[in-house]
């Protein structure tokens, strides 16, 4: 059963003089107990889309199309009071510097009681400590850290408590905004899979969004390859991965040495981010692909869905399918 | 430690470095960070060495005293067989044209008043580069051109702030090869920068390496990054190099305890199936109070009495390949 439904999310930003495309009719589905990545460069759209399912775009430049279901609730059509029920109980969040959110002058376990008493004022002190405490303990944090001030912890100590914070109602799914990425290698590693045990523990869903392809190459079931607002590739991370088909996501691929075997020449993509306020015709990645025909700058190309869930858009993979349809 | 014997040819030696920080208040006075403490090594010409370690392990200190924008505590340091320390004190400028460096965020490292020609002219101009105005500026142009940024025109009379961070990091490592030097830091230069352009800024400063045979100390936490670019590595935790050797040899067949764990918790992409994660305990130290033994010992796997107060010696295991574990084949 999918436990959130994306159908063709569009978001715009209307401005003084320009209207910006951030995300441009995405659909996605996302299973329960399922772990998806988001990757793609900056300014690709990723986070906005995070932010657009949380509602937490601001509603006087932020336009809204399509539909966010979560459970069964369509999130767009709840009032602002329902929303902020369903944050933290339903849909909690990790942002990429969210320790940056704790207060410098209470200590952790002032605040996380606080936090919790917002969502459920019924509980006792004794029980509430004891329920912080067995929360710093599910993401390996000594007892002692519940007396302790934001600023006598480390950064990655920091993060596992706002790990602990966006689980402490138990939600449903959790969405990780490159909650790793100012952490050290040793303590990214540690935190990925202690969220992996978690993961089958509590019987959450989990939606990455990262820049770095190796964090999701360890952590994440499937993989949504993300560019200028659109998703280009998805599906498996052994299919996307092992074999991309999506001229970007091979690139992307290029561009990162890698670890065993020969030193392959690594090379980026050329160009950058096309400017998201003028409508592009064609395909969005046409003025960076090296493969780029005619077709590509006039029609957008549609998602092919292969074997496996494996979905593309592009018109090279398309038609090299349809080929091999016709030969046989 | 390892010494080495400093042969004319070596562009930099690097002997005994220590990096004491003296600490404030009566109660610390007797504490100092240790942030590098006791650090040899030396890089041939157009040899790259890659330097990677958990942030905090004194990695960027090491990296900026090399270019003297920290003084050593002690220890002494000869770029092309010449003491810094005296080169620097008679001619400073000639010490800067002889290292350099290139800085993590390259949207700090240009003054946001200057055009990209005037920060590449007035370096020109303070090293005596170039006879006139013109001949300064056409040298200018050919250098972004080799630099990849065609046409030069375009980026000649731009401000910083209207180039992309990949566009000026370009700039800023042209900025510091102009002057040709033997021996550049490169402090983190690509983690600034998105995944896509990566590649190319390493490529070029590859390239530039070995195409003007200088010698760079390459920094980074980025453990894939560096075995592309570097020919040896070193691996250093709480200010010392617990690991050092030809690439290859330390990437795949790590030794130290440390260096295991720390590859094997830095993901990669061609092996992300069978990935066994080596789990070690606590949060990274902080330099201070460090005991008699071995550094690593209490968050060591394999760690055992006689590591709490003996002071691991490092050994050659062959093939340039030094470790400072007395433990390695159990």
């Amino acid at each position: 059963m999918s436990i959130l439904e994306i159908e063709n999310l569009t978001v715009t930003f209307h401005t003084k003089d320009k209207i910006t495309r951030a995300v441009h009719n995405i659909s996605l589905s996302v299973e329960e107990q399922d772990s998806i990545g988001i990757v793609g460069e900056s300014g690709s759209g990723k986070s906005t889309l995070a932010m657009a399912i949380l509602q937490l775009l601001p509603k006087r430049i932020a336009r809204i199309e399509g539909e966010v279901i979560l459970d069964g609730k369509h999130l767009f059509q709840c009032t602002d009071e329902q929303i902020r029920k369903i944050r933290w109980r339903d849909l909690a969040v990790v942002f990429q510097k969210s320790m940056n959110a704790l207060s410098p002058v209470h200590k952790i376990g002032t605040q996380m009681s606080d936090i919790y008493r917002i969502h459920e004022s019924k509980i006792s002190k004794k029980k509430l400590k004891e329920k912080i405490i067995s929360l710093l303990e599910m993401v390996n944090l000594p007892s002692r850290v519940y007396d302790l001030y934001p600023h006598e912890l480390s950064g990655g100590m920091m993060q596992r408590v706002s790990i602990a914070l966006s689980l402490m109602h138990n939600p449903k799914l959790l969405i990780l905004d490159e909650a790793t990425t100012a952490l050290d290698v040793v303590t990214q590693g540690q935190i990925l899979s202690e969220i992996k045990e978690l993961e089958k523990e509590l019987n959450l869903t989990r939606i990455m969004i990262t820049h770095d392809m190796s964090v999701v190459a360890s952590a994440c079931k499937k993989v949504a390859v993300m560019y200028a607002g659109n998703i280009l590739e998805f599906g498996y991370v052994k299919d996307v991965l092992v074999n991309p088909l999506h001229p970007y996501t091979q690139g992307l691929l290029k561009s990162i040495p890698t670890f065993k075997g020969e030193k392959k020449n690594i090379r980026g993509i050329a160009g950058a981010l096309p400017d998201l306020s003028v409508p592009v015709q064609g395909c969005i990645f046409a003025s960076r692909c090296e493969f780029a025909t005619d077709i590509c700058y006039q029609v957008k190309p549609t998602e092919e869905l292969l074997s496996g869930n494996h979905r593309v858009a592009c018109h090279l993979v398309g038609g090299m399918e349809h080929a091999n349809v016709n030969h046989s | 430690m390892q010494t080495l014997i400093t042969a004319e040819e070596k562009a930099i030696s690097v002997e005994n470095i220590y990096k004491y920080y003296k600490q404030r208040g009566k109660r610390q006075r007797n504490q100092d960070i240790k942030s590098v403490d006791g650090v040899s090594f030396s890089l041939n010409k157009g040899e790259i060495l890659g330097v990677i370690g958990e942030s905090g392990c004194g990695k960027s200190t090491l990296g900026r005293i090399l270019v003297k924008l920290e003084e050593p505590t002690s220890g002494s340091i000869s770029i092309n067989g010449v003491p810094s320390q005296n080169l620097f004190k008679q001619d400073p400028l000639a010490f800067r044209r002889t290292a350099q460096m290139i800085f993590q965020n390259p949207f700090d490292t240009f003054d946001p008043r200057y055009t990209i020609a005037k920060v590449l002219i007035s370096t020109m101009k303070l090293h005596h580069i170039g006879e006139s105005k013109n001949e300064r500026l056409a040298m200018c142009i050919d250098l972004l051109e080799k630099g990849g940024l065609k046409p030069a025109t375009e980026y000649l009379h731009r401000y910083p702030h209207e180039l992309s961070g990949g566009q000026l990091q370009r700039i800023s490592i042209l900025r510091s090869m102009l002057l040709e030097p033997m021996f550049v830091v490169a402090d983190e230069p690509v983690s600034m920068l998105d995944v896509s352009i990566r590649a190319d800024i390493i490529n070029m400063l590859a390239d530039l390496c070995k195409q003007e045979n200088t010698a760079m100390v390459f920094i980074s936490h980025d453990i894939t990054t560096t075995r592309y670019i570097s020919d040896r590595v070193a691996v250093m935790y709480l200010g010392r190099i617990v690991e050092t050797g030809p690439t290859d040899e330390v990437m795949h067949n790590p030794q130290h305890p440390y260096t295991r764990a720390l590859i094997s918790n830095s993901v990669q992409l061609d092996s992300f199936e069978n990935q066994q994660i080596i789990h070690i305990a606590g949060e990274p130290p902080t330099p201070i109070n460090i005991g008699p033994g071995c550094r690593f010992a209490p968050r060591c796997y394999q760690s055992r009495e006689s590591c709490n107060h003996e002071d691991p010696e490092s050994t050659h295991i062959g093939n340039g390949h030094y470790v400072s574990c007395p433990y390695i084949n159990e």
